[in-house]
């Protein structure tokens, strides 16, 4: 919504500058986005209204006529001009010597032998449009030689809002001006529009066929008009700087009562309307040809005004082609309708428009506006185009109007949810500056909101009235006295803060990925899933939701290899997405963390030798991650395959038998397909697992000396370390203390496809010094055993 | 006896000569043999005491016993200038460059975003706020219904929303867990909600994808007062700077009165720069009094109760307080950018 600022002050003229009401609408919640002039900076004497008085060709190829042009004062001026649209007679803006233009100096200069001391000028030459087809054309009333600055006025500004879609009611210069007035107290110039009287008796038949979508259609009709006629100035620049496009002068007038009551209106060619008026739903697959020249197809949602034989137009929309005005109209049927919001929303958006009138009528139209709107559109159509007016008619379902419904409004409210108290007298009048109707006789007012508004149900909506009037900064802000309830934090909580933090401190850094992504990276990675598409993607690469953070963090390290960045080292916390699995309908989401990593271990450093990152440093990763919980007894790496790891090299995380997490490296298939080539190690964890630790637990410990033994076996590769340890612990009673793999070696000395693991065990008793006899002899019990279940044997020279 | 004498003094300048002249503890601790030890030149004078006529052992005595006093402080004089002067041969020899870099893995860092909702969930733990999470899928009813944004709502045209199926969006904001959190807890509630929210808008200034932190606070006695309190403390404490706060009155279906937070332009110090489009003010966050149909899809009576509701955008004030120029770094996954947080 714009308009122009001497539009405005026609309404409602307060002392304050714009500046100042400007910052007061802003504040009351009227955002105004934009002040701007409503032309260039001309100078007074530079560019002047100017009358041709004759012209004569001088070059027929390129249409040059040299004009002689009264610019007053008794002067008379030579000008060499192309434009197309210049006559004898016409006024228009002449640029003498001297004069700066926004693009131009204009200076006198001789052409095709004619000394020209001027120049005719187009809008696009006087920086007022982009229109650059001809001259501009003035009234034919102008004074010579007045300045176009002043005649047209263009120091005043051009207010811009950005509306919140609660104010329809603000999408009028009366809706502003009526915010002006209440908010700055000063009397409203309501427009006196005058009825105008009936010069013949013709009238059409309306049948509201849909009276719930439409209560209300008038309907008048203007015989011999001129269609032809000229806009005046005046109007046409005020459309101009409210944003619209002066067309004809029938829409012109339409489009100026829209803009300053907010009715929005059509006009239909007499001549094409067969029968009468019939608002009505359109039928299944009727089709109309719009405005605009597009087709619509319609369905019996939406609501048409039709003649006898068809629809005509998209009722609050846009008008049909065939029915509109023309240049050879000759008479015209104008409307005002009301059309239910309810009806009206959502409408225009299916059909992919959005127009002046259903941006109005979505948000609501004054339901007791059309017959007032009627008369001023009949009143300016005859000033402008002549004509003999029908009587106003007037279809109306009264019942289906909305009704004033009175709200009763307790004033402590005021108190009780803005946190200062305002003086009755105050609220009151405010609210009746606003339009509403009070009756404070008694303790609970009744209050009225009137027919413009659309946003008021309650006495909440009142308080907000009152409290944006009076304005915010009365309310003093209050800081709470004390905390009602204090924040839980419970010690063994594992707060996704001190997770993250400790991803940090190994050397990961966070990134935050779309939580949509490509679905064929997600297919390759998780094979068979469902897949969770959003129906209306931003791109295809980011159409369904991700089920896993790796997707994300794979484009992010193949976003980084472009950029030269070899080593990443990368981790995010966020959801993943999945179908529900319990049979519900719905989505199942998880709060996961992931990492990857690719390249050299360590940054390059002296003393490294540069290797490049392997299973288990992301496997001690995520270790000290685990760490956290406390109790790493229970959790567990058991190699499993998934497609999106390299065979034999993934493991699924279980803890208490439940998996909660996958570690491995990434598919060399998968890397090569997305020109990656190098290895790339990722790890996932769902966060809930880890939520929380245990607390640290006291036992007494044993004072008795210690006695340490290694032992060295040889096994096949397929035996795993977990189930040597697990033999181990079982096998040895209950005095072993510790127990650590310290080397693992396969070489030469061992047979094929064998490997020898070594142990440190550490003996103690909580209850008298061990003997070595006793612990020799629990090595052997270990060593058998491991024989047994493992054919483990003890590596030659050990033991 | 004076002849006894004067070999003592004689024995003794050879002495200080001989250690003044040791050039390495080695050699010094043989003159002290040589001197002080068992079979040493002073050892064996003291030895000739006993074999001196009764008269002259005092005197005697004294005089060796101050020689050897004498040479003996000698001595460790010496090996004091001698350890000194092999503490800098040693760190000479196996002196180490402590300038060289430490071993050590790289640095990782935490996502900016990351960084300020961290600092915006302790600034609101500090008032009392805890933080609850809500799910990203969400139902249309919790996302628009129970917000009082009907279908077909003008409002909804202001979000532009992804749409799952006929019953589930993504998010397009986190609002959704106000009526979540009110179905299953009674007043007083004073809950921050941070998360990812979701918007099918992309360009220089939108992301389709981006952050916030819902607050809500329901209590008797809780007005408009009160959420100014609590937004200018939380937006002094988080710019950690006095700054000027405005309330405008604005529109959000889910709360009346409704307002828009402008805060003082952080770089221009309100004097009007490119930032804040030279207004000195720059927007931070919606806010208002829930609206009271809202209480009664959360299941409170609103005869009874008031609330307020806010909702901040993380990346807005990410960009602000670090300086970030561009929305679209944040999701960009670049390390030249995250390095720098």
């Amino acid at each position: 919504m714009q308009v122009s600022e001497s539009w405005l002050r026609e309404w409602v003229s307060p002392d304050e500058g714009i500046r100042t009401l400007s910052e007061q609408l802003t504040l009351a919640g009227l955002e105004v986005s934009s002040i701007d002039r409503a032309g260039p900076e001309l100078g007074d004497e530079c560019v002047v209204v100017g009358e041709i008085l004759e012209h004569t060709p001088i070059s027929e190829t390129a249409g040059l006529q040299a004009c002689r042009v009264d610019i007053g004062k008794q002067v008379i001026l030579d000008v060499v001009c192309g434009a197309p649209n210049l006559r004898i007679g016409m006024k228009t803006a002449c640029a003498v010597q001297g004069a700066w233009l926004p693009s131009m100096v204009v200076e006198s200069r001789e052409i095709h032998g004619v000394v020209s001391k001027g120049m005719l000028c187009s809008a696009s030459e006087l920086g007022l449009g982009d229109d650059a087809d001809g001259i501009i054309e003035l009234d034919t009333e102008t004074p010579n030689g007045q300045s176009v600055r002043e005649y047209l006025n263009l120091d005043e500004c051009v207010i811009s809002f950005e509306l919140t879609p609660n104010r329809g009611d603000c999408l009028s210069v009366a809706g502003i001006a009526r915010e002006v007035s209440a908010l700055s107290n000063t009397a409203l110039n309501r427009l006196a529009v005058k009825t105008v009287p009936p010069q013949t008796g013709d009238t059409l038949p309306i049948q509201l066929l849909a009276p719930e979508d439409c209560p209300r259609y008038v309907g008048r009709i203007v015989r011999d008009i001129d269609v032809n006629a000229r806009t005046p100035d005046w109007m046409s620049e005020r459309l101009k700087r409210a944003g619209m496009r002066p067309i004809n002068p029938v829409v012109d007038v339409t489009n100026y009562v829209m803009h300053e009551l907010g009715q929005p209106m059509h006009a239909f060619d007499l001549e094409k309307i067969r029968g009468g008026i019939r608002v009505r739903r359109a039928h299944q697959g009727e089709s109309l040809v719009l405005l605009d020249d597009s087709t619509v197809r319609l369905d019996a949602r939406n609501l048409v005004i039709a003649d006898h034989e068809g629809a005509m137009a998209l009722a609050g929309i846009m008008g049909g082609k065939h029915s509109a005005i023309s240049g050879v109209t000759r008479h015209i049927y104008l409307e005002a309708a009301f059309f239910s919001p309810s009806q009206m929303l959502g409408k225009a958006r299916e059909l992919g428009m959005n127009t002046d009138a259903s941006h109005r009528f979505e948000r609501g139209v004054d339901h007791q506006l059309q017959i007032e709107a009627m008369e001023r559109a009949t009143g300016l159509v005859l000033e402008i185009c002549g004509g003999q007016p029908g009587p106003v008619s007037q279809g109306v379902e009264d019942s289906r109007i909305p009704a004033p419904t009175p709200i009763r409004f307790d004033l402590s409210e005021i108190a009780r949810v803005m946190g200062i108290s305002v003086a009755p007298e105050t609220a009151c009048r405010i609210l009746e500056e606003l339009g509403m109707s009070v009756d404070s006789r008694e303790k609970v007012w009744r209050v009225t909101p009137p027919s413009w508004r659309f946003d008021m149900e309650g006495q909440h909506d009142l308080v907000e009235e009152i409290g944006r009037c009076v304005g915010f900064d009365q309310v003093s802000p209050r800081m709470p006295l004390a905390v009602q309830e204090f924040g839980k934090h419970l010690e063994n909580e594992i707060s996704v803060a001190r997770i993250r933090s400790t991803m940090v401190t190994l050397g990961y850094h966070e990134a935050i990925t779309y939580s949509f992504v490509d679905p064929e990276l997600q297919q390759a990675m998780f094979g068979e899933d469902i897949l969770i598409r959003l129906r209306n993607p931003i791109a295809s690469n980011m159409s369904v939701m991700r089920r896993s953070l790796w997707p994300g963090l794979l484009e992010a390290l193949m976003t980084n290899l472009n950029r030269q960045e070899s080593r990443v080292r990368l981790f995010e916390i966020g959801q993943v997405f999945r179908m529900r699995e319990d049979g519900m309908q719905g989505f199942a989401e998880e709060q996961a963390m992931a990492g990857l990593v690719s390249g050299k271990r360590l940054p390059r450093q002296w003393g490294e030798r540069g290797n490049n990152v392997d299973f288990f440093d992301i496997k001690g990763d995520v270790e000290r991650v685990l760490s956290l919980t406390g109790n790493r007894g229970e959790i567990s790496f058991r190699k499993s395959s998934h497609p999106a790891l390299q065979p034999g090299q993934g493991a699924g995380i279980f803890q208490s038998g439940e998996r909660f997490g996958t570690i491995g490296r990434l598919d060399a298939g998968i890397l090569k397909s997305l020109d990656i080539d190098q290895d790339v190690y990722v790890f996932e964890l769902m966060l809930q697992a880890i939520a929380k630790s245990g607390l640290p637990e006291f036992s007494a410990f044993s004072r008795f000396p210690s006695m340490q033994r290694d032992l060295a076996v040889v096994v096949e590769e397929s035996v795993a370390v977990d189930d040597v340890l697990e033999v181990v612990r079982d096998s040895a009673g209950g005095l072993l203390r510790g127990l650590e793999l310290f080397d693992i070696y396969r070489g030469q000395s061992l047979e094929e496809n064998t490997k020898s693991l070594a142990f440190s065990l550490t003996f103690q008793s909580e209850s008298s010094n061990l003997v070595s006899a006793e612990v020799d002899e629990l090595m052997l019990q270990i060593i058998d055993a491991l024989g047994m279940k493992l054919n483990a044997r003890l590596r030659p020279g050990t033991g | 006896m004076q002849e006894l004498s004067e070999t003592l003094l004689v024995i003794e300048s050879d002495a200080e000569e001989e250690i003044d002249s040791a050039s390495s503890l080695s050699d010094l601790e043989a003159v002290r043999v040589r001197l002080l030890g068992k079979k040493g030149v002073v050892t064996e004078h003291l030895k000739r005491i006993g074999s001196l006529p009764p008269d002259q052992r005092r005197e005697y005595g004294q005089a060796v016993n101050r020689m050897k006093a004498g040479i003996t402080d000698r001595i460790a004089r010496h090996q004091r200038i001698l350890q000194e002067k092999s503490r800098d041969a040693i760190l000479q020899q196996d002196g180490i460059d402590v300038t060289q870099p430490g071993r050590r893995q790289s640095d990782g860092t935490i996502h900016p975003v990351s960084r300020t909702l961290d600092r915006m969930v302790s600034i609101f733990d500090r008032a009392g706020f805890s933080a609850v999470t809500g799910p990203e899928i969400e139902d249309d009813y919790y996302n628009f219904e129970a917000l009082n944004i009907p279908a077909n709502h003008p409002a909804r045209a202001m979000h532009d929303t992804f749409y799952i199926d006929a019953h589930h969006v993504l998010r397009t904001h986190t609002s959704p867990v106000q009526v979540r959190y009110m179905e299953g807890h009674a007043p007083p509630i004073r809950i921050v909600a941070p998360g990812r929210v979701f918007r099918c808008d992309s360009d220089l200034t939108h992301t389709p994808m981006f952050h916030q932190l819902e607050g809500l606070a329901i209590d008797v006695d809780i007005t408009f007062a009160d959420l100014k309190g609590i937004l200018i403390f939380f937006i002094q404490e988080f710019f950690e700077k006095e700054l000027p706060v405005r309330f405008r009155s604005s529109y959000f279906p889910f709360t009346e009165p409704s307002a828009e937070v402008d805060m003082g332009c952080v770089f221009c110090d309100g004097g009007g720069c490119r930032v804040c489009k030279q207004t000195g003010w720059i927007e931070v966050l919606g806010c208002g009094m829930v609206h009271p149909r809202v209480l009664e899809y959360g299941r409170i009576d609103s005869t009874r109760y008031t609330g307020y509701a806010f909702g901040l955008g993380i990346e807005r004030l990410t960009m602000l307080r670090y300086g970030v120029n561009d929305l679209r770094l944040f999701f960009s996954s670049d390390l030249v950018f995250l390095r720098q947080f």
